[in-house]
């Protein structure tokens, strides 16, 4: 292990691990016990799809920013962002992994689905689509990411790739967003225009991301290469404002519209507005867009809108479900939901897997080379 | 080839749940996993309120969502109009009860709603989610038929292991024709007050299509596009009366 690399790093390997080792134990041992019951999702509520397909949800969103930061930096000749390049892509894989693995622990048969799927072809399924697109977002960051890891790599080389970023990331954004937005017996989730939100808050999730991954790696912005400092305080601070702008509006619309209308599902906003999840989600978008129109702190401001980002996608994925179905004895009111301790733990070694590939590749794999190196 | 379909006639229905027992133990479910619900509600506020049901099984829609999304084929449509489940294509993402309008499919890796967990006490062998002490003669998971395994979605098949059996180009499979009954689904067999029939939904002869035709049958929200093949007669012939009308805005305690 290097020893020249900031103690952040090592804190963070070193914190990802035992967090690893714990989420592990506890999955494990609750799902070999208990199977899915060990989670809080339920037919007889019912909610289907509970924390961990947020999680996954969320880690693909996330990998999709890191991609779209990296396809900018190549179409764009961002030359300050070069040096990270090979740090972002290794994020976006590590971010991808940490959501398959989280799926694979979701599925009711994870092994079945790797062929199943594929050799069905039900093409009116968004979920026949999205590991499609998946597979050839994996397919363009391995393979950009096998051309900046060779020394000296030349931007120009991989500049096709950064196009091929853009193009899968943006379908790959566009297809998860569909899988939610084209149930329109889901009024809360019904919406065509979901899969241009979704790309937003993609892009902030990348902004976010390379600004803490830089933090990480450097022992703070402040600290990195001066292209990198520049760019991050200037483009990326503006930039980040202004889609950081763009997805507030559109949560603050939404839940607008949901409470002004009385198409029966809708009612589902009367509760979301009144809890706190909701009002949390809208005061770290707003605190980190304080932050970023001020001048300062980059670093909070992009922890903000992680964790924003994250508590929105819960309650959008929850509150799909929250309108009961013909189910049960009596019709009940809105359906409650808890993660219990196994979901839990299950975000949590996905977060895990993300940060321990993360800081692998900080302490083994040079993630700032910079082209020509 | 038939295209089978149900009536369910609410001002005949008196919530009785016979329908729902009969279900349980023709399929051997559990309790929260009932192929057929009675969900009960109510109407209106004091000093006038009534309390009102509403049976529900599969609609076996004609453009059922969720075989439209089931990314594997899993869920798939028969040539007469039955929609099942492939248990060895089913991968459980649930995707399909998400995209249900209706709540009625079932993921039953879950929580018992009642305790003690019936699935402990009558462990399964293998695949199969539990092993009950009186068991249906049945066991085709091709068609979402049997005991369920673990790890895959399930939904009420219209009794499918009995309506398959049928003697073809029959108009309805009526419990009161002796020569029928054991192809009759379980809740339609059961049901005290004949509230419900089963027949050929193409068959212009069939009591089932006289009956929507006369009494101006509704379906569940139609809006949704599915088209389901259970009708109701409400009496009133308007399908908002086959729907509770007083959503709650809180959550369930």
């Amino acid at each position: 292990m290097s020893n020249s690399k900031p103690a952040s790093v090592n804190q963070v390997w070193l914190v990802s691990l035992a967090a690893l080792a714990v989420s592990v134990a506890v999955v494990g041992m609750n799902l070999m016990g208990q199977g899915h019951a060990a989670f809080n999702t339920t037919s007889h509520g019912p909610l289907a799809w509970g924390m961990p397909v947020v999680t996954y949800d969320y880690f693909v969103s996330f990998s999709i920013g890191m991609a779209f930061v990296a396809g900018a930096a190549l179409v764009f000749d961002v030359e300050g962002l070069y040096a990270s390049m090979k740090r972002v892509l290794w994020i976006a894989m590590a971010a991808l992994a940490g959501g398959i693995l989280v799926l694979g622990l979701e599925l009711g048969h994870p092994f079945r689905a790797t062929y199943a799927i594929l050799l069905n072809f039900q093409t009116s399924s968004p979920l026949f689509w999205k590991p499609i697109l998946v597979f050839l977002y994996i397919w363009v960051l391995l393979a950009a990411y096998a051309k900046v890891a060779r020394p000296g790599w030349s931007p120009a080389a991989v500049k096709p790739l950064g196009y091929a970023l853009f193009i899968t990331g943006g379908l790959l954004a566009a297809g998860s967003a569909a899988v939610f937005g084209l149930m329109s017996m889901r009024p809360v989730w019904y919406d065509p225009m979901l899969p241009v939100f979704s790309i937003f808050e993609s892009m902030i999730l990348g902004l976010s991301g390379i600004i803490v991954a830089v933090s990480i790696g450097h022992g703070g912005v402040a600290n990195a290469p001066e292209p990198t400092r520049k760019l991050l305080e200037g483009l990326g601070r503006n930039g980040m404002a202004l889609f950081t702008a763009v997805v507030l509006l559109s949560v603050v619309v939404r839940a607008w519209g949901g409470v002004w209308s009385n198409l029966d599902g809708l009612q589902v906003w009367q509760t979301i507005v009144r809890g706190p999840l909701f009002w949390a989600e809208i005061v770290a978008l707003a605190l980190a867009l304080a932050l970023l129109l001020r001048g300062g702190g980059l670093l909070s401001a992009a922890v903000l809108v992680i964790v924003a980002t994250f508590i929105g996608r819960y309650e959008f994925v929850i509150a799909g479900q929250m309108v009961p179905l013909f189910k049960g004895s009596w019709v009940p009111g809105l359906v409650s939901y808890a993660p219990s301790i196994t979901e839990w733990m299950v975000a949590v070694l996905g977060l895990a897997l993300n940060f321990a590939i993360y800081a692998y590749g900080e302490k083994r794999l040079d993630l700032s080379a910079a082209p020509g190196n | 080839m038939a295209k089978w379909g149900m009536v369910i006639d609410l001002e005949k229905c008196t919530g009785c749940q016979a329908c729902s027992t009969a279900c349980q133990m023709e399929n051997n479910r559990l309790p929260g996993e009932n192929y057929q619900d009675v969900i009960y509600y109510t109407e209106g506020r004091q000093p006038t309120p009534s309390l009102k049901w509403f049976p529900r099984p599969c609609m076996h829609c004609e453009e059922p969502s969720c075989m439209h999304v089931c990314p594997t084929k899993a869920t798939f449509k028969t040539e007469d109009g039955v929609v099942l489940i492939d248990w060895n294509k089913c991968i459980g993402c649930k995707y399909c009860m998400v995209a249900c309008p209706y709540g009625v499919r079932f993921y039953t890796d879950e929580k018992a709603l009642l305790e003690p967990n019936l699935k402990d006490v009558f462990k399964g062998e293998g695949e199969l989610s539990w092993n009950p002490p009186y068991k249906g003669p049945q066991q085709d998971p091709a068609h979402g038929v049997g005991i369920q395994p673990a790890g895959v979605v399930s939904k009420c098949t219209f009794c499918y292991h009995k309506i398959s059996k049928a003697p073809k180009g029959v108009p309805d499979l009526d419990e009161d024709v002796a020569e029928l009954r054991e192809f009759v689904p379980a809740c339609v067999r059961c049901c005290a007050p004949k509230a419900r029939y089963f027949g050929d939904l193409d068959n212009p002869a069939s009591k089932v299509s006289r009956l929507i035709s006369e009494k101006d049958g509704t379906r569940l929200l139609d809006h949704t596009g599915n088209k389901p093949q259970v009708y109701y007669l409400t009496g009133a012939g308007a399908a908002g009366s086959a729907v509770p009308s007083s959503r709650s805005t809180t959550s369930k305690a």
